[in-house]
This record gives structure tokens, sequence and C-alpha cells, in this order.
């Protein structure tokens, strides 16, 4: 049996399965919950590649499954990977249980999972465009459930990734035809910029932000951040298996410099924008372009160290992520109608304001939580290749964080809130905040525990670092 | 007169049709006729088979974007103004100028004959000014097909793969399917063109 079987086509076919049950949502979670931590757990244990004896049965886990001369490919050094897609998932959708979210959610999601997995899985990674297009498609009727909200921001992440489709896949077309380092650049140089654009578009890369800001505060937020987090952290990988296929790009000049400089213009951009937000839905899309643009440094770096710091951030990103939605989630009260909310709604201090502030704060780089260690190996490594570009991303990072400490000074302030129903107050306690904070508190103390993993998946990408 | 300046005038008419028109479902007609072309185009790139399903899949979204259209309360849909008529002709025009403005030899990157190029560039340009001239979800959704049918146009040329023409006609239904959902679900006014 192929890998491909038990983590690609097996949990599709679940997600078609769940579609039809989708009025019964308790069944649905429950089951997509299971699956995932099966899945995941599979992931983590069962030997890719090897033999599993069971009793008197053996199955043989072949990493390499051919589709009409396509490969779908998930190897040992992609377990990590597999253990973290599933596993997180697995507690959006425990979140979900905790929000009215759309009978959609759980089957979209979970498709749209499967998709990014397979698009990390196939080769050649051109074939990964249509992948994330599709998984993208499927996401629009659970980020937009029927008669809730105004089209206007779906609509332009529809189209914003639409326009990265044809831009990848002609780039991508010329840049594979290229064998060896090509002697002219210039011959390849619109190729570049094609495939640069269509990642530019797909990672939410200035002037092409808009949507990620604009999603969380017109879509109910939860369902959001669960697709924006998937989306966001695939096309990384894709950017990752991209570089790792052409590693002669990386000795086009303005490809390095050009990377760092949008990284750290993102951190700064995404840093000073926060200090404006008047709703904090907003700040849930400012975090991820600013998460986006430590990756994209992290990247620009050109070392196996970079990369491995990259991977090494990527739980933290996405605990972070989910924290703050599902705080945020669990302030917006209303699930039927989209609410603004200002600062002032995280007054009174509660176990919701304050696994916001953490999550926040995580995503910050704030020491002792989870992003931090990763985050100061990257601003040390980017120091020692350009001081501008480590004083850009250092200051940007200090506006987030002085920002962290103006939200913080909301929730200390006399509330002014009026009308709570009591199932919904949110100084209820909620078991999966405290979860989530004790495991970006743990990410942050423990980074050696993550490092292993870390460093498995960086070994697929050691053209990267050449 | 060469096939190919045929194909290029019949893709631009119906680009321009679909730019100016107001009644979606005119508009839907046009990209049926552009569905038509562009098999007309494929067909002698690629196998008959994987031309058809082009077709059949172009033609099948339409299909589902007409049905929605057609099960929504009915709608007025007031005409351009004249000022605005000249605008989205000039953008149309400057956009057929633009893509004359390459030059006629033989790009070394890309290997598809020049005209071809232009009636690309010429559909996907004027699906974005579609896509970017309306918040309706339909003509929006409209002016996506319209793009990517371009794009499919430049990528016969390159790319004879059953995978990834099965993966582009699975994108074209999904973006179709999403168009249709929007429009019975999330209706905008449809005068907001």
């Amino acid at each position: 049996m192929s890998t491909a079987w038990l983590w690609i086509i097996l949990p599709l076919i679940s997600a078609i399965g769940l579609w039809f049950l989708r009025q019964h949502q308790r069944l649905t979670t429950g089951m997509s919950i299971g699956l995932c931590i099966l899945l995941a757990l599979a992931a983590a244990i069962l030997p890719v590649g090897g033999t599993l004896r069971l009793g008197g049965w053996t199955l043989e886990l072949s990493p390499v499954l051919t589709v009409l001369g396509r490969q779908l490919r998930l190897a040992g050094t992609d377990r990590p990977l597999l253990v973290l897609f599933y596993g997180s998932s697995a507690l959006w959708f425990l979140g979900a249980t905790r929000h009215n979210v759309s009978s959609f959610f759980i089957p979209h999601g979970l498709a749209s999972l499967v998709l990014m997995i397979a698009a990390l899985a196939v080769e050649p990674f051109i074939y990964s465009a249509p992948l994330i297009e599709l998984a993208i498609i499927i996401s629009i009727p659970a980020l937009l459930p029927p008669n809730q909200a105004s089209p206007r921001a779906t609509l332009r992440f529809l189209t914003l990734q639409s326009l990265a489709l044809p831009l990848l896949l002609i780039g991508g077309w010329v840049l594979g035809q290229v064998e060896g380092v090509p002697q002219k650049i210039e011959t390849v140089l619109p190729a570049i910029l094609m495939v640069g654009l269509g990642f530019a578009l797909w990672l939410a890369v200035f002037p092409f932000h808009t949507w990620a800001i604009m999603l969380p505060q017109d879509n109910p937020l939860f369902p959001t951040g669960f697709f924006l987090s998937l989306v966001s952290t695939s096309s990384f990988l894709i950017v990752i298996d991209f570089f790792n296929s052409f590693p002669w790009i990386r000795t086009v000049a303005p490809v390095s410099a050009g990377l760092q400089l949008v990284g750290w213009l993102m951190v700064l951009l995404a840093g000073l924008w926060t200090f404006f937000v008047t709703d904090l839905r907003r700040v849930w899309g400012l975090g991820l372009i600013f998460d986006s643009g430590f990756g994209l440094i992290a990247l620009s770096l050109g070392t196996f160290q970079g990369v491995t710091l990259f991977l090494e951030t990527l739980p933290a990103r996405i605990l972070g992520l989910f924290l703050i939605a599902h705080c945020l989630a669990n302030l917006q009260h209303s699930h039927n109608k989209i609410l603004p909310l200002p600062p002032e709604r995280l007054a009174p201090a509660s176990w919701t304001s304050l696994g916001f502030l953490m999550g926040y704060s995580s995503l910050g780089g704030l020491p002792l939580l989870a992003s931090f260690p990763a985050r100061q190996g990257i601003l040390f490594a980017l120091a020692q290749q350009s001081s501008s570009a480590m004083i850009g991303a250092l200051l940007g990072n200090l506006l987030f964080l002085i920002n962290g400490i103006r939200l913080f000074s909301y929730a200390l302030r006399p509330s002014e809130e009026t009308v709570v129903s009591p199932s919904e107050n949110p100084q209820t306690f909620d078991g999966l905040t405290l979860i989530a904070i004790i495991g970006l508190l743990g990410l942050g103390l423990l980074p050696g525990f993550f490092l292993q993993p870390a460093w498995q998946v960086a070994r697929s990408f050691l053209n990267l670092a050449r | 007169m060469n096939l190919a300046w045929i194909h290029l005038i019949l893709f631009s008419l119906t680009a321009l049709f679909a730019l100016l028109e107001t009644d979606p479902r005119l508009r839907l007609v046009a990209i049926a006729v552009q569905y038509v072309v562009l098999f007309w185009v494929v067909s002698t790139l690629l196998s008959l088979g994987l031309a058809l399903v082009k077709l059949i899949v172009g033609w099948t979204a339409v299909a589902l974007l007409g049905a929605s259209l057609w099960n929504v309360p009915k709608v007025s849909f007031p005409a351009f103004s004249w000022s605005q008529q000249v605008f989205r002709l000039l953008s149309g025009g400057m956009l057929i100028g633009l893509s004359f403005s390459f030059s006629s030899a033989p790009i070394p990157w890309l290997p598809i004959e020049t005209l071809y190029l232009r009636s690309g560039i010429i559909l996907a340009g004027c699906g974005l000014l579609l896509n970017g001239f309306s918040r309706s979800p339909s003509i929006s959704i409209l002016g996506l097909l319209e793009i990517l049918s371009g794009f499919e146009l430049i990528y016969a040329f390159l790319v004879d793969s059953v995978l990834m023409t099965g993966m582009l006609a699975l994108v074209t239904l999904g973006l179709a399917g999403v168009g249709a959902y929007l429009i019975l679900f999330h209706p905008l006014p449809e005068n907001q063109i």
C-alpha cells in the first residue's frame, strides 16, 4: 500500500462521506477529529518505506503512488509535516465544537486539508498550483455560509488566488525546460518574475495582502482562521519545494535580496498597521502577514539553518493563529451576525482575553513563548547578512509587541459590556484556550523538542542550502 | 486570411461584447462562443478528446452559471451610460493595443505562435477587466473563467498532459460551482455593475 492511500485518498473519501452527513454536525465533527488524530498518530508511528507486521498481516508502506505518470510522494522526511497538519486540524475541528460554524466547515475543511497535502506531495511541483486552487475553491462555501456576510472579501480572495494559477503554471513550465544552470539569466527572468508574482499572490505579500485582512473581518472568523492558516502554511512549503527544485534561481542576484526586502517590509508594515487597527479581527490578518514576513526572511537566508528555523516556527505559527481566532470568535458572541470587535471588547480581563494576548505575543516573538527561539535565530542570522534588513525587521517586531502592550491595557480597563448571555460569557473557563496557552508556553520553553522533527523535514530541502 | 487572425478576431469580439453588455445572460452566451473558438484552436494542437473536454467543461460551467441566474429573482439590468460604454470600450481597446505592442518575433522562452499569444492576452486581460469592473459574483466569476480561457489557450501550446487538462477542468467547474453558490445564496444587486 502506498502512503498516499493512507494520508490523501482515505481522508478525501472520508470528506466526501462526511459531506453527505453534514447535517449531523456532532457526528461529523467527532468523526473528523478521530480521523485526524488517527492519521497524525499513524504518521508519528508507522515506518514509511518499511514493512509493518500486524499479527499474520504484513503491510508495506511504499512512499510513492503514480497517477497518470505523475507521482504523489510522501516519504519518511514528510512525517513531521503530516503530524503537524493532521494534529493541528484535529485542534481546529475540536475548536469548531465551541463555535457555531457552518455545516460545510468539517467536510470542506477536511477536503481542503487533503488537497493541500496532495499539493505538497505531488511531483513535479507545477501540479501543486491547480491542487491549491481546488482547495481554495472547496473552502468557499465554508468561508461564506449561505445568506451570511457579504461576498466582497471572498471574491477578492478567490480572484487573487486564482490569478496565481496561470502565472505559476506558465512560469513553472518555462523554468522546467531549463536544464542545469541557464547561461543567460535574462532569458528566464520573465518566468522567474511570473512565478514570484504567483507566490506573492498566494502569500499575501504587499500589495496583494488585502484579502488576508478583509476575510477575517467580513467572514465568520473561526473557519476563516483555519483556511487562511492552512493556505498560507502550505503555500510556504511549496515555495520551499520550488526553491529546492530550482536551486540555481537563488544565484540570480535580485531573488534573495528581493525575498529579504519583501520579508522585512511585511514585518515592518504589519507591525506599524497594528497601531491603527480598530477591529481585533484585522489583527488576525496582520498577524498572518507579520509571521509570513519572518518566514520569507528565513527563506532568504539561503542556509540550512534558515530552512530549519522556518520549519521550527510552523507549530508556533499554527497554534498562535488558532488561539487568536478561537478567542476572538469567543469574544464575538453573536454567531449569526458579523459584529465589529473593537479592542474595548478585551475588557474585562478573562481567559479569552488572556488567550488572545498570549497568541498575539507569541506571534510577536515575546521571550518564553513559542515563536521566540526561532524568531531570535532568524534575527541573529539576518544580522550577519544585512544590518539594514535586520534593523527593519527588528523595528517591525518591536512595533508589533508594543501594540500588544496597548491591547493589554484595554483588557485591564473596566468593561462597558452590558449584554452577555451566560452560555457565551467570555469569563467562562475554556479548556481549549488553556491547552493552547500551555502549548505555546511548552513550545517556548522546550524548543529543542521540535528541533529534531524540523531538522528531519529540512533534510528533504538540502538543495536550498547549497 | 490566416486562420489565427480569424481566431483572434473572434476572441476579441466576444471578449469586448462580454465587457460592454449589461445582461449577464448575454455575457454567458459570449463566453460560450469563446469556448467554441477555444475548442477550435485546441483541437489543432491537442487530441480531439482533450479539446472536447475543454468545450464540454466550459459549456457546463456556463450552463451552471446560467441556471443559477435563472433561479434568482428577476432583476432589471440598467444600460450603461455612454461614458461607461466609452470607458469600457477604451479599456478593452487599450488592452488589444497592448497585446499588439509585443514584438511579432517569436519569444525564445515561450514557443507560441504570436497571434495566439495575443489572443490569450486579450482574453485574460478582458477577463481581468470584467472581474475588476464589477462587484457582482456572477460577473466576477465570468471574468475569472475568461482569464482561465486565455491561459488555457496559451498553455495548450506548451503542455498536452491529460492529468493537467483534467485538473484545469476541475478548476473551471469548481469556479462555476462557486459562482452558482454565490449567485443563489449571496445575491448582490445585479445593478451594481
